[in-house]
């Protein structure tokens, strides 16, 4: 049970007693009383929970102290306590910072023993936050993309680069490379880290509701609109704003983004309140937004100031034994997260994997090996636990973007296999000489 | 053991601190200590005419008071704040405070003979 230290500023050493009792009266309340102001400031370096403070003392009065500890000790709460009935001074003393103020009364306990109560759920869900924060911190680390091909290490010279300035960040690739994981990791590894992460896939909203999904709208700007709603940029005000697949935006609203970020403000849907942005902005697209700008299908204007640090990610295929890198960890997170024994990926299967093009890219060979693992019975996956799903296969065997020698390689190594390793079954069927196998199997290309 | 006698009522300390009764001697005692040389304060001020320091002990008794509903008692320590605080009155400040003492000895004296 974590304790929940309450300072007690009480002159009358009887009346701050019985308070402290009552407050003890819930075995998570640690109360420390002081009879006046100097001995409690003296403690201050203890930084209780809460603070109960009597606005008349004998060597200071309330709001001086309440002053020190608000410009001091910000985050801690102070609830004024008095035996006067004044509204007025209730009143300047929570326009100076108080959390509370309560009049001594036959209500006091009551009062005092709802106000802790609060201030410590308070606490307990800022605390949750920060732990919470600290494990998506930790998920978005730099350490947990993975991969040592130079194509990602390249990935990680530019997102370090994109660290250190508010710089906006274009991210290319194809689907499933993985493009907010790296967006989230600009974010949460910069200085706007405790600020909020804010995601958008464009393509996903019907261009009528884009407008006020990014900007938000006021009550009655159109039929519907019951309440004001705040729109993405100004819930990513402080942090960071992530426009997935920003290809898709129409030209229309293009402009109007534009001008946003012109003018780093906003005026919500229906509205005149001007909402001054400091945002940063990271896009992504599978697209090719250079062509796109050519064909007069994105604005050249809102291109070049989107464009800022552009990083490509290289698709799966480009990413040699990363391919196998990540299947081990991916391997790995679904045995601990399903409680099963860590299993192993044969030569075999490494080889399988390695084979392959992957069209869905990283996604897709998560979902490859969370199967494999599903589908193996013992220590190692072996690859009949290995099942490609390609839409396309000529068009997923092309994309493997291979020399003609490699391709030559593949198809031999697949007919081979088919007829059980049988050399002049597979030359005859592909029409080659027996030799030309037989080289390459003492070569170890195949 | 100490009961809800005449000149004040423990209603309101066990509101604060339980049904306890150790926890409710140890508050009565505790009183019983604190509030006499309190009261002599408020004799002395009274005599030398110091009326902001009357205010002052009255306010600080104040709410002590009221936890024993001490018969009469809060409402002659509010008119005593009031009127040191305000300058008004003055000259029936002497006599208030003499008031305020006798009732609050006299709940003492109770509180005493209960406690031993």
């Amino acid at each position: 049970m974590s304790s929940f230290k309450i300072f007690i500023v009480e002159d009358d050493r009887f009346y701050g007693e019985l308070l402290k009792r009552h407050l003890q009266l819930n075995p998570e309340n640690e109360v420390v009383l002081f009879q006046n102001g100097k001995d409690f400031l003296n403690q201050m370096y203890q930084k209780p929970d809460m603070i109960s403070l009597d606005y008349r003392l004998p060597d200071f009065t309330g709001d001086i102290i309440l002053k020190k500890l608000h410009a001091d000790y910000p985050e801690i709460p102070v609830v004024m306590v008095s035996g006067q009935e004044d509204v007025k001074t209730a009143v300047y003393l929570i326009k100076e910072g108080a959390y509370d103020y309560y009049v001594k009364d036959e209500d006091t306990k009551d009062r005092l023993w709802h106000i802790a109560n609060k201030i410590r759920e308070n606490k307990k869900l800022k605390n949750e936050i920060t732990e919470l924060k600290e494990e998506v911190g930790k998920k978005y680390n730099f350490s947990n993309i993975i991969g040592n091909s130079s194509g990602i290490k390249s990935v990680f010279a530019l997102m370090d680069r994109a660290l250190k300035a508010k710089i906006s960040v274009t991210i290319t690739g194809e689907t499933g490379t993985g493009k907010e994981l790296v967006a989230k990791a600009i974010h949460y590894n910069s200085v706007r880290s405790a600020q909020p992460f804010v995601a958008v896939n464009v393509a996903a909203i019907p261009s009528e509701l884009i407008e006020s999904e990014l900007f938000g709208y006021e009550k009655g700007a159109f039929t519907g609109a019951n309440a004001r709603k705040i729109g993405k940029f100004e819930q990513a005000n402080g942090g960071t704003l992530f426009l997935d697949e920003i290809g898709e935006m129409n030209i229309n609203m293009q402009s109007k983004l534009l001008r946003v970020l012109q003018e780093n403000e906003l005026t919500r849907l229906g509205g005149n309140e001007t909402v001054k942005l400091d945002v940063r902005l990271i896009v992504s697209t599978h697209r090719n937004l250079a062509e796109e700008v050519k064909q007069g299908q994105f604005r050249d204007d809102l291109y070049y100031r989107l464009l800022g640090l552009p990083i490509e990610l290289p698709p799966l295929r480009q990413r040699g034994t990363d391919i196998i890198i990540l299947a081990k960890y991916f391997a790995d997170e679904f045995c601990r997260e399903n409680k099963l024994k860590p299993k192993n990926l044969s030569p075999d299967t490494q080889k399988k994997l390695i084979s392959y093009s992957y069209p869905g890219n990283v996604r897709e060979l998560k979902a490859v090996v969370e199967l494999a693992t599903v589908l193996s019975d013992g220590d190692e996956i072996e690859p009949d636990n290995i099942n490609f799903n390609a839409t396309d296969p000529i068009a997923n065997f092309l994309s493997a973007d291979c020399s003609l020698e490699e391709y030559n390689r593949r198809i031999i190594s697949y007919f081979l296999q088919k007829n059980d390793r049988n050399v002049l079954e597979t030359a005859k069927q592909l029409n080659i000489g027996k030799s030309t196998i037989y080289r390459m199997l003492k070569n170890s290309e195949i | 053991m100490i009961t809800s006698s005449k000149p004040y009522s423990l209603n309101k300390l066990s509101g604060f601190v339980g049904d306890d009764p150790q926890q409710i001697l140890e508050m009565v005692d505790l009183f019983i200590q604190t509030i006499p040389p309190e009261l002599t304060l408020l004799k002395n001020s009274a005599s030398n005419n110091l009326y902001d320091e009357v205010a002052t002990v009255a306010h600080r008794i104040k709410p002590s008071i009221d936890v024993f509903d001490i018969r009469d008692a809060l409402q002659i320590i509010r008119t005593l704040e009031l009127f040191c605080r305000n300058g008004q009155n003055l000259h029936q400040v002497s006599a208030l405070v003499d008031e305020l003492v006798e009732k609050i000895s006299i709940a003492l004296e109770v509180m005493r003979g209960e406690l031993d």
